[in-house]
């Protein structure tokens, strides 16, 4: 069993007040607040310096916040871990899943070892860790031959399906996805989307979803933060946001976004 | 006249791995054709050839015609003035200027190569400049390119394309790695430069709805192949192809959240994995036996220039409920 939060707590993750800076340079995040609830999706969407994978690094350990509170289950994080099991317990709460798996998967090493060592960390005995290795394998769509390839053997998004299969192995409440399904092919993007929608209502995981698409955001979200230049511009329910949305730079998202009968328009 | 731009059963091979076979479709002049395919399909290496930009491993038959010259067939010495006639836009334009030089010092090049007035050039460069929606023209000249975010020097790199009213501009990808909003703004006013100036667009994209936006005409290929050539109206309002339902079916929806939404199982495939049929055979939802090993004949099927051996069942709407069905609505 995972290690859970508070049973009666709904919200997972409690951002409060987030702010970072870099040495002396611009606020990335400038005071942003949201929650994720369990086995829900929130969304942060917004362009390019909008602070939002540096939330999720702040999140997932990789980066400290300046200021302000960033909660996963109960445990602030705008603080680094002070011990190896500190830092070992909140692996297991939050997982995050890059863009380019490239970047963590060991090239070298099988993806059912990857697995393997996942299923290791995550304190599964020695003789359940295969059985643990091919379900991991089926709850994201691959077979059990996959677990013989190496990273550069598989396509894009099998690639990807790897990735999200060796974050759940610690069966993480949280899965934070930065940019995730924005470099794959829409054809494999519908599917991992897909698997990410079914493993959510199985598996009651919550995800931070960082992402620039709102067809994307549409599709696996139920609330939304806006992000511009590291500030929140809107949030609320993706209903709310996307089908009426309130402040201009959201409507301005809205309406560069290609879709059937789409025209771009100048500013 | 004939086409501006004419691909008469291209095939290409790198080293020994086939990428295209058997290209064939034309570009008429001021017509903007979009060039739409997922990774592999070959559309990259098809606006290529006709600037015979290829590895030097790479062999082809067939012709890439322009203006009636084959890019296949040139000498080295006529293939550079045959490139220039083109304009050339690439998704990365730090890969295409100078580091070491200001902006305006790319963008007075051409004047400066053929010893024309200089002082007009600039005062052109400024004009387009502004009308790429840059609104320090001047200052912007002066610095170099390390100095402009990623969305400005590709205006800069477009208003320096369209400044010499090239006949036909290839344009591989070119707003990809902007934020909507700028690709939004960048879309239009190149459009509106490029329509005003006559000049023709090879556009290649995965995006099959930017496609539909600005252009004229889609090509979409897969596994080295044309599938489908229609307008832009009717690939987005009756496609014919499976595998054109099923890129349209499987972009997700901004108007409603669907259970699932529909897809075409497995990854694309490039040349060198497909059989003697139909590149799409092996994903293909209505696939039947002979689709595997004999290529479809290209036809013209209400109005969709399409191959595909089950084309008219297609249109006739019978094998509706197997095929990808796109949830959103056009308007």
């Amino acid at each position: 069993m995972s290690e859970p939060c508070t049973p009666t707590d709904d919200v997972v993750v409690e951002v409060e007040h987030l702010v970072k800076c870099y040495g002396t340079g611009p606020v990335v995040v400038d005071d942003v607040s949201f929650q994720v609830r369990r086995g829900r999706t929130t969304a942060l969407v917004g362009e390019s310096g909008a602070g939002k994978s540096t939330i999720g690094a702040i999140l997932s350990g990789l980066a400290s916040a300046t200021s302000g509170r960033a909660v996963v289950c109960g445990e602030d994080r705008s603080v680094a871990a002070r011990s190896a099991r500190d830092r070992s317990r909140r692996g297991r709460q939050l997982q995050l899943v890059p863009q380019d798996p490239y970047t963590t998967l060991d090239p070298t090493q099988r993806v059912g070892a990857a697995l393997l060592e996942a299923a290791a960390l995550r304190g599964v005995p020695r003789d359940q860790r295969p059985a643990r290795v091919a379900e991991l394998l089926d709850l994201v769509g691959l077979g059990e031959a996959h677990a013989d390839l190496v990273p550069r053997s598989l396509s894009g998004g099998q690639r990807q399906r790897v990735a999200i299969a060796r974050a759940l192995a610690t069966r993480p409440e949280v899965l934070v996805l930065d940019e995730a399904v924005s470099a794959l092919d829409v054809s494999v993007q519908a599917q991992v989307l897909n698997v990410l929608n079914r493993l959510q209502r199985d598996l009651g995981t919550a995800y931070l979803f960082v992402t620039h698409d709102l067809g994307v955001v549409r599709q696996i979200a139920h609330d939304v933060v806006v992000l511009r230049a590291g500030q929140v511009v809107e949030a609320g329910t993706v209903d709310a946001v996307l089908g009426d949305p309130q402040h201009e730079y959201t409507q301005l998202l809205l309406a560069s976004t290609p879709r059937p009968g789409w025209v771009p328009v100048a500013r | 006249m004939g086409p501006l731009v004419e691909y008469r059963d291209l095939a290409l091979t790198i080293g020994d791995v086939p990428i295209l076979r058997g290209v064939s479709f034309d570009v008429a002049a001021g017509e903007a054709v979009g060039l739409v395919g997922e990774s592999g399909s070959g559309k990259s290496m098809t606006l290529r050839a006709l600037a015979r930009l290829l590895p030097d491993n790479a062999s082809t038959t067939g012709e890439a015609l322009f203006d009636g010259t084959d890019a296949l067939a040139l000498s080295r010495g006529r293939l550079r003035s045959h490139r220039r006639g083109l304009g050339m836009v690439f998704q990365d334009p730090r890969a295409a200027i100078n580091p070491m030089h200001p902006v305006e010092s790319f963008l007075v090049e051409r004047a400066r190569d053929t010893g024309s007035d200089l002082g007009a050039a600039r005062t052109s460069a400024v004009t387009m400049l502004r009308r790429m929606g840059i609104h320090d023209p001047e200052r912007r000249m002066a610095q170099y390119p390390f100095e402009l975010s990623g969305g400005l020097l590709q205006r800069v790199m477009i208003a320096s394309v369209l400044m010499e009213r090239p006949r036909l501009l290839l344009a591989d990808e070119p707003t990809t790695a902007l934020d909507v909003t700028t690709q939004s703004d960048v879309l239009a006013l190149a459009g509106d430069l490029r329509r005003e100036a006559g000049t023709a667009m090879l556009l290649v994209t995965h995006d099959l709805d930017l496609a539909g936006a600005v252009c004229d005409r889609i090509v979409v290929m897969y596994g080295g192949q044309v599938l489908e050539t229609a307008s832009a109206t009717d690939i987005a309002s009756r496609p014919v192809h499976p595998y054109t339902r099923g890129l349209l079916a499987s972009r997700p929806p901004l108007t409603r959240r669907l259970d699932t939404i529909p897809v075409v199982p497995g990854t694309p495939v490039s040349a060198s994995a497909t059989g003697p049929g139909c590149p799409f055979a092996s994903r293909c939802p209505v696939a039947v036996e002979r689709c595997a090993t004999e290529l479809p004949e290209e036809r013209l099927i209400a109005g969709s220039r399409v191959r595909c051996h089950r084309a008219e069942e297609v249109v006739a709407g019978v094998l509706d409920a197997e095929l990808p069905l796109r949830e959103e609505e056009v308007r």
